[in-house]
């Protein structure tokens, strides 16, 4: 099906179908794309991607809603179930949760992320069918486990707003649960108020018929702070952009990321921190293995504003091929325009250590055995941030990879 | 710091940009503009065979359906190339002179304010000079001792009739006509600049130099640059550049061609103090320079040292592609940028054979309103095994008006290669300035000693002569922005 096709005849089951300014906006949006006119310096990350895959694919969106849940596995401890992009509407004395209607289009008026000018957010303001709203109340002390469930041959076009009120303390966990050629775009605008501290680990674990574009959009207020950590370990493509702003002093944003690639699988991960306030600390850290005709890439971006004194940043990026047929690219970017400023960036791209690799094998340490330690040791400091359930699905998964490493 | 350093800089402190003058020497130049006409007509007044005029319109046609690339951190309006003077030489140059005593004695004048030593007595360190003056190579100094070594230095024109083999071989072999716009256009109208040629086994005793001056106003200059390394040969080039101060911004597009054969060597240093602007951004040379080295045969190695201390906007990518075996790419640059100047600049390392080697220091400097951007590219290909590349890039802000940017583009496609990349953005370290300080040291002075102490890495790269000048330049750039 033509992007036109699909642009025309599926326009009805979108929503925000009833109000005027929104179509016109998404009517735009589609010329922009259909005539080419989209500012190539700014999507540059795209350069890999097959932009195709979110134009010409077949439609399909038929939900139902009686299938999406919310268990309480304890008091504190929640269990969140969105499938094919709807959730159910609940409420209690910590969250409240509900799926977006027709009345919520003041949210989308009032939108303002043209900074973020990237042709995917664009596809997912054309195609938008599903969405939620999810608060979580001031002072709340959390645990909260997402779970994105797609069926066969959907197609998600999903934009969520989750704001934590003031003063919370949430640990989020995001899994994704895709079984057969599926296309789940789906874009967060994530508000962290004052004071809260957020810890939000991402997995990111499906079979290789599956596509998922997750962005994120993150707004941090005064002394709040914003942890982020994405796992990939999926066959499918991903691609991965966070944003966050630091719009009040003293707030925080890590953006972390490490991504396990094989096959013919393509990676493609982005992050942007803008600091806007003083005394802002921030991190953008990913780390890939590619293994055999894998391919990634990797954008990080750190912009200053002049009011931005005090500000730390910090952005890193490491890469390990593994075979001569991957390749790796990166473009660690700084854009300062504040003097008093502590900023770094680093980048390294090779092949594992050869002289630890002797040292282990020259203790009787088998060559596949010892590629393991190297490699565990290499993404060891990205799991102190997840809890025993966490740790143990990331060690699993990276056994998976590892052993399909080729024997000696 | 002690008196008579502090003297030097009140010196020139006092004349700021001090090569600001023109010198006012008939010259003769044809209408404004540029079409085919004005090719021929270039081509004609250098006396040129055939297919060098062929070649100059292949690249007029490329050019003409180009458009400017549009990559760069830099605005400055549209370039209308309708309104330059694309030659312009001191009235009766017909005939290059052949020696000093037939020269416009105005002209050795200017080149003596500017500290070239053309007369060959005055010499002291050994330093073979060709002057470039607007568009035409004015006069090459120790020729006589070079040619003994069977050394080729004089300029492109002269060695398009003496030498054309060698300049049909390898002119634009590295810099293909068709690269980008300016590329395009150098090839179209290039008017003079140097050339190199070292046979094979001879290490060139002393530093080859060329000054280039832009005097005329509205004069484009497009110099073409073009230096042959053959087998086992050294060489080391230095190049300088000024122009008057002048309201209007002018046009300079040269290109460098750099080939290095097996073993061989070339050593590129450049210290570019182009006119830079007033302190409210007006005039200046829009500098936009192709620079790049082939390493061709084995072990061989290119190595670039810059320090850009002028033009309102400085475009410019000294790279260098790792073709042989076991070559060596080197990259050191310092840019400093004051008032409204704006700078993005880097270099661009492509590593294809075995075993290759690169090394990228490079230091940013921003002052008053400017803006400076490193932009880097280290790729490695499918074949560069066990390549390696350490990149190391560090800013100095100096104020909050302005900006620095560091925007590195990092490609592997082998495992054995590895890529190091680093990076800081700071601003002057307060306890070292209150170190400063406490010693009586002013505050420009502090602030000019810890500069020089932060391009120290690279300014040692620097031979002798441009080494002091270089310093100098630094401490001049960061005049009145500071305290």
């Amino acid at each position: 099906m033509t992007f036109e096709n699909n642009f025309i005849n599926h326009s009805k089951e979108y929503i925000f179908l009833d109000n005027e300014t929104l179509l016109n906006q998404r009517e735009e949006t589609f010329k922009k794309i259909f005539q080419k006119n989209y500012d190539k310096k700014n999507n540059e990350s795209l350069k890999n991607i097959t932009i195709t895959d979110l134009s010409k694919f077949e439609y399909f969106y038929k939900p139902k809603k009686e299938d999406s849940t919310i268990s309480l596995i304890d008091n504190f401890n929640y269990e969140i179930r969105v499938v094919n992009g709807i959730c159910k509407n609940y409420e209690d004395d910590n969250i409240e949760i509900r799926n977006l209607t027709n009345l919520d289009f003041k949210k989308f008026l009032n939108q303002n992320n043209n900074y973020l000018d990237d042709i995917i957010i664009d596809f997912n303001k054309i195609f938008l069918n599903s969405g939620f709203i999810f608060n979580i109340k001031s002072n709340s002390k959390l645990k909260i486990r997402l779970i994105h469930s797609t069926s066969d041959n959907f197609t998600i076009f999903q934009n969520n707003f989750v704001n934590f009120k003031k003063n919370c303390d949430v640990q989020l966990e995001h899994y994704f649960n895709f079984t057969h050629n599926s296309i789940n775009n789906i874009n967060y605008n994530i508000n962290v108020e004052e004071g809260s501290v957020i810890k939000h680990n991402i997995f990111e674990n499906f079979s290789n018929t599956n596509k998922l574009y997750l962005t994120s959009n993150t707004v941090c207020e005064k002394s709040s702070s914003y942890n982020q950590n994405t796992y990939n370990f999926s066959e499918g493509f991903v691609r991965n952009f966070h944003h966050a702003l630091l719009n009040g002093e003293f707030a925080n944003a890590t953006l972390k990321g490490c991504f396990f690639l094989k096959n013919k699988n393509v990676c493609s991960n982005k992050t942007n921190i803008i600091h806007n306030a003083e005394h802002c600390s921030s991190d953008q850290t990913y780390k890939g293995i590619l293994n055999d005709h894998s391919k990634a890439n990797y954008y990080s971006n750190t912009f200053v504003h002049e009011n931005a004194q005090k500000t730390e940043g910090y952005q890193l990026s490491k890469g390990i091929l593994l075979t001569d047929n991957c390749s790796f690219f990166s473009k660690p970017e700084l854009k300062i325009f504040a003097d008093d400023v502590k900023c770094s960036h680093g980048s390294t791209i090779g092949p594992v250590d050869e002289s630890a690799l002797y040292y282990l094998r020259s203790r009787g340490i088998s060559k596949n055995e010892a590629m393991k330690m190297i490699i565990s040791s290499f993404i060891e400091e990205d799991l102190q941030n997840l809890d025993i359930d966490g740790a143990k699905i990331i060690s699993n998964n990276l056994s998976d990879y590892l052993s399909s490493l080729v024997d000696d | 710091m002690d008196t008579e350093t502090s003297q030097t800089l009140d010196k020139f402190a006092q004349d700021k940009y001090k090569y600001g003058f023109v010198t006012n020497i008939d010259s003769d130049r044809p209408k404004k503009g540029l079409d085919e006409e004005i090719i021929k007509f270039i081509s004609q007044k250098k006396n040129e065979p055939n297919w060098m005029l062929t070649w100059r319109l292949d690249s007029y046609k490329k050019w003409l359906k180009m458009s400017d690339p549009k990559w760069a951190n830099i605005q400055f309006p549209k370039i209308d190339y309708q309104d330059i003077y694309y030659y312009s030489a001191p009235k009766g140059f017909e005939k290059k002179p052949k020696d000093l005593s037939e020269v416009d004695p105005k002209l050795i004048e200017t080149y003596n304010k500017l500290g070239i030593p053309l007369e060959e007595q005055k010499v002291l360190a050994g330093v073979a000079v060709d002057a470039v003056f607007d568009s035409v190579s004015v006069a090459t100094t120790y020729k006589g001792e070079l040619e003994k070594l069977g050394i080729v230095f004089c300029s492109i024109s002269e060695a398009i009739q003496s030498h054309p083999e060698l300049v049909k071989k390898y002119l634009g072999s590295v810099i293909p006509p068709g690269d980008h716009s300016f590329s395009a256009l150098n090839s179209a109208v290039f008017t003079d600049g140097s050339f190199v040629y070292i046979p094979e086994n001879v290490k060139c005793p002393m530093e080859l130099s060329t000054y280039f001056r832009i005097n005329a106003e509205e004069t484009g200059q497009f110099e073409r640059t073009l230096i042959i390394a053959d087998k086992g040969s050294y060489v080391s080039y230095l190049e300088g550049c000024t122009a008057p101060q002048r309201d209007t911004n002018q046009l300079h597009a040269a290109n460098v061609e750099l080939i290095a054969l097996e073993n061989a060597e070339i050593k590129y240093s450049t210290v570019q103090n182009w006119y830079p602007g007033d302190e409210d951004g007006k005039g200046g040379i829009y500098n936009f320079v192709t620079k790049r080295g082939l390493c061709k045969g084995k072990n061989s190695k290119i190595s670039w040292t810059q320090v850009e201390t002028g033009s309102a906007v400085t475009w410019k990518y000294p790279s260098c592609i790792l073709k042989g075996d076991n070559s060596i790419g080197e990259f050191y640059s310092v840019a400093i940028t004051n008032n409204f100047q704006q700078a993005d600049t880097g270099t661009k390392m492509t590593h294809i054979g075995k075993n290759t080697r690169s090394k990228i220091i490079s230091k940013g400097i921003s002052l008053g309103h400017s803006q400076n951007t490193y932009r880097g590219n280290v790729s490695f290909l499918r074949k560069a095994h066990k390549a390696r590349n350490y990149t190391q890039c560090d800013s100095l802000l100096v104020g909050n008006k302005c900006g620095a940017h560091t925007i590195p583009y990092i490609d592997s496609k082998n495992n054995s290669a590895i890529i190091e990349h680093e990076a800081s953005t700071s601003k002057i370290n307060e306890d070292q300035l209150y170190y400063c300080r406490q010693r009586g040291l002013s505050h420009e002075e502090a602030v000019s000693l810890i500069v020089n102490g932060f391009c120290k890495q690279v300014l040692q790269e620097l031979p002798m002569e441009f080494a002091v000048e270089a310093q100098k330049l630094v401490s001049i750039s960061l005049e009145g922005s500071v305290g």
